[in-house]
């Protein structure tokens, strides 16, 4: 296995470049493209790929090893996204399984007791999908508007409401949700945060289909589920704080590779157009844009590092400019392609739901990112308020 | 903290004293002060303007960091006089000029006895020979565009003074050509390079400063003007607008870290690096300018204010070195090659 090569950097690197020049063939993407790229197929794509990593040791590297991953330090994690990303193959921690590699093991280790981490982390490793059920009809950035009630009777919580935009809640084998347990407290302290499991009577998931044409997102409506109260993570009425450390997850190394494979997908589209003599080349204008791109990529990139080296100041500061920056970025690099790409842009092919396909596609992409995880519109709020001291 | 951060901390109190907004008014409205010149020799005193020359020169030995740090500081409080340009000429003439002539100039350049000039742009056609700095008969140093490589010369006593060009910015002077320099060396190849590099880092130092400098003005207004009964900062609409450009700043800094990296490992990313450096960060600043003046309404109109001496700063530095369009063009010849080398400017060492 490739992680048994972890103490020796130089010897790390070799093996994952070397494996990951063969376990993908080159034209994987345009293979599945052509195939139809539905929706059956991804999912089964995406199991495929879990099982092809981790006979490498390499899911979830970073969790401690007393927790049964296998430790990798921030160095080398860092390594595993470029040399990824380089190769052009899918995220190690992307699609179905973001939730499961990203966000459970940053509530666990935040709150979760002995008991909840023997019985959840084995199966991550296992490939559980789990979902995130935290937004409602009525709770998005004002997430602590959240309505569904969670009645205690003895043992166990009665659960009722409705959650939406969930990802690949159809996948989930778990659930990390949010509901409210007193609903006479102040908002932000009536909200508990447990474990659900997606198999329990009273769960309906009904996918959603986006405007991308895919569907990932899904509404959960639950009707008198049983969950049971040792599935409490932290304590009664506390679980606002523990969802803050969710959301947390969503920084470092994730904006790390989101802007690596950017990088990657940025020079690959100029050699691409090199070799086909696109005629944008010969165009000033294209060409200045293009340039200012490489700029303004390269300068995030840096942030980004400097938040992964700063402990300190920069860990308060950076988190939400980069949020805003990385996710802009998306959009106007896929805007710039689309114009690039005329009236060959519009024309409606099968595209798989991963970045770097068609310009189009990328776009209304880069969209969930703009809102999701805090919207940058909520990340101006706070950069304002709390970093420039602006009055409420 | 290390040498860089203690020499900027005590830049920033000296120029906090002494470069504040009233002596600053009195200069621009030439009621007779010498700001730009106690400035130059304070500068020179207080070893800052020998900071990038190594220790054999008599410098502190802090190099292009050294001096894009300073000239950072000198932009946020809108420090006049020729700073740039005497930061540019230490730098090429250390590392070009023979010995003789290094000898003769870096001393007075480092006490600031000596001014200096530099083109203030190497467009071909768009400078008319302009040069941007400070010319003094007799013991300013020039760069000047030679037949066909640049020439160090000295401006001459006799004769006819050089004409100054007033411009919109009066924290800085553009010059005509002296009729008649004299001549000390004629640069080797690749100077020209370098000395274009090391222009475009410091006017982006510069212009980073200045946005901070205006940036900063910016949100203690916000903070203290009331209106509707409220402070106007509590406004979303300028609180957006306000975030946005705090992430710009950031942005900017970030991308003069890449270049000033670039400068120093390697020669193509240097000059590909720092030209997209001054592009991008100089257009950010004026973007920053307008927005800022707005946000003040009518107090930021005026000439009293300081919003007009930074928004003017900015804007000629936008304009030196070279269009941001020509730095942008060749910027993408540069990553055309690169790509079809199979290289990348894109490499991010450890
Ligand atoms: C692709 C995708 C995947 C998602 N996956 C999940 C998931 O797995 N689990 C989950 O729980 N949720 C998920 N979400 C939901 C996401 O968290 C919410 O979309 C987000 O919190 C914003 O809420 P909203 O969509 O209701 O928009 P709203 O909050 O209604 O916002 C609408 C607009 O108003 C702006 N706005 C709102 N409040 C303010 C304010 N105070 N100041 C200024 N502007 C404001 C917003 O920025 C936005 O532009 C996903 C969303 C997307 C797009």
């Amino acid at each position: 296995m490739i992680i048994d090569l972890a103490h020796d950097p130089a010897a790390f690197r070799a093996a994952l470049r070397q494996w990951l020049g063969k376990v993908l063939a080159p034209g994987w993407r345009e293979d599945m493209e052509s195939k139809g790229g539905g929706e059956d197929d991804y999912i089964a794509f995406q199991r495929w790929w879990f099982g092809e990593c981790r006979k490498q040791g390499l899911i979830l590297p970073d969790l401690p090893a007393e927790l049964g991953g296998a430790g990798l330090s921030l160095a080398l994690q860092m390594m595993v996204v470029e040399e990824f990303a380089r190769a052009g193959v899918p995220p190690l921690k992307g699609g179905m399984y973001t939730v499961a590699h990203t966000h459970v093991p940053a509530t666990m280790l935040h709150a979760a007791s002995e008991e909840q981490r023997a019985a959840y982390l084995p199966g991550l490793i296992e490939g559980d999908v789990w979902c995130q059920g935290f937004s409602e009809p009525g709770a998005g950035s004002d997430l602590a508007a959240l309505r569904t009630r969670a009645v205690r009777e003895g043992d166990h919580f009665v659960i009722n409401g409705q959650k939406l935009w969930s990802s690949f809640a159809a996948q989930a084998k778990y659930c990390l949700l949010l509901a409210r347990t007193d609903p006479d407290a102040p908002k932000h302290k009536g909200i508990s945060y447990m474990i659900m499991d997606m198999a329990s009577e009273g769960v309906e998931v009904r996918p959603i289909k986006q405007a991308t044409g895919h569907y990932e997102f899904c509404e959960l409506f639950l009707t008198d589920v049983r969950v049971p109260a040792a599935n409490l993570i932290g304590a009664e009425n506390a679980g606002w704080a523990t969802a803050q450390a969710t959301l947390a997850a969503e920084r470092g190394v994730l904006a790390f590779e989101r802007v690596e494979r950017a990088r990657r997908e940025l020079e690959l589209y100029l050699a691409r157009a090199r070799e086909a003599g696109a005629p944008w080349l010969r165009r000033e204008a294209d060409r200045a844009e293009y340039a200012a791109l490489v700029a303004r990529l390269q300068a995030i990139r840096r942030m980004v590092r400097r938040l992964l080296a700063d402990e300190g100041e920069g860990a308060s500061r950076l988190p939400a400019f980069i949020k805003l920056l990385s996710t802009q970025f998306g959009q106007v690099y896929s805007d710039f392609r689309i114009r690039v790409a005329g009236l060959s842009g519009q024309i409606d092919r099968p595209s798989l739901p991963l970045s770097g396909s068609e310009p189009l596609h990328d776009y209304l992409n880069s969209f969930g990112d703009t809102i999701s995880a805090g919207s940058n519109e909520i990340m101006r709020n706070l950069i304002a308020e709390r970093m420039l001291g602006l009055p409420r | 903290m290390d040498d860089l951060e203690i020499l900027k901390a005590s830049i920033q109190q000296v120029l906090a004293q002494d470069c504040d907004a009233r002596s600053l008014h009195r200069y621009v409205d030439e009621q007779g002060s010498d700001l730009a010149g106690n400035l130059r020799l304070q500068a020179g005193e207080l070893g800052w303007l020998g900071i990038g020359p190594t220790d054999d020169a008599g410098g502190l030995g802090l190099g292009l960091p050294g001096a894009a740090m300073l000239a950072r500081e000198l932009g946020k409080r809108l420090a006049p006089g020729p700073f740039v340009p005497v930061l540019v000429c230490l730098q090429v003439i250390e590392r070009f000029a023979p010995r003789e002539i290094s000898e003769r100039l870096l001393g007075g350049l480092m006490s600031g006895e000596r001014s200096a000039a530099i083109p203030a742009s190497f467009d071909a056609g768009e400078s008319g020979g302009l040069l941007l700095g400070d010319i003094e008969q007799g013991g300013s140093v020039v760069l000047l565009p030679g037949e066909k490589d640049l020439v160090l010369a000295t401006a001459r006593g006799a004769g006819e003074p050089v004409q100054q060009r007033e411009a919109w910015d009066r924290t800085r002077a553009l010059w005509d050509t002296p009729a008649d320099p004299e001549v000390l060396c004629v640069l080797p190849d690749g100077a020209a390079h370098y000395i274009e590099m090391c222009a475009s880092l410091l006017i982006a130092a510069d212009t980073l400063g200045a946005m901070e400098g205006l940036f900063d003005l910016t949100v203690d207004f916000l903070k203290q003007r009331e209106q509707f009964g409220r402070a106007i900062g509590s406004f979303q609409a300028l609180k957006h607008r306000m975030a946005d450009l705090a992430v710009q700043i950031e942005l900017a800094d970030c991308l003069l870290e890449q270049a000033l990296e670039a400068a120093h490992t390697d020669n193509e990313g240097g000059l590909f690096w720092s030209g997209m450096c001054k592009a991008e960060v100089s257009d950010a600043a004026a973007f920053l300018a307008g927005e800022c003046l707005q946000l003040h309404g009518a107090i930021g109109f005026t000439w009293e204010h300081n919003c007009h001496l930074y928004l003017k700063r900015i804007r000629l530095n936008q304009a030196l070195v070279r269009s941001n369009d020509a730095l942008r063009q060749a910027g993408f010849g540069a990553l055309e090659a690169a790509s079809s080398d199979g290289r990348s400017l894109m490499e991010i060492g450890q």
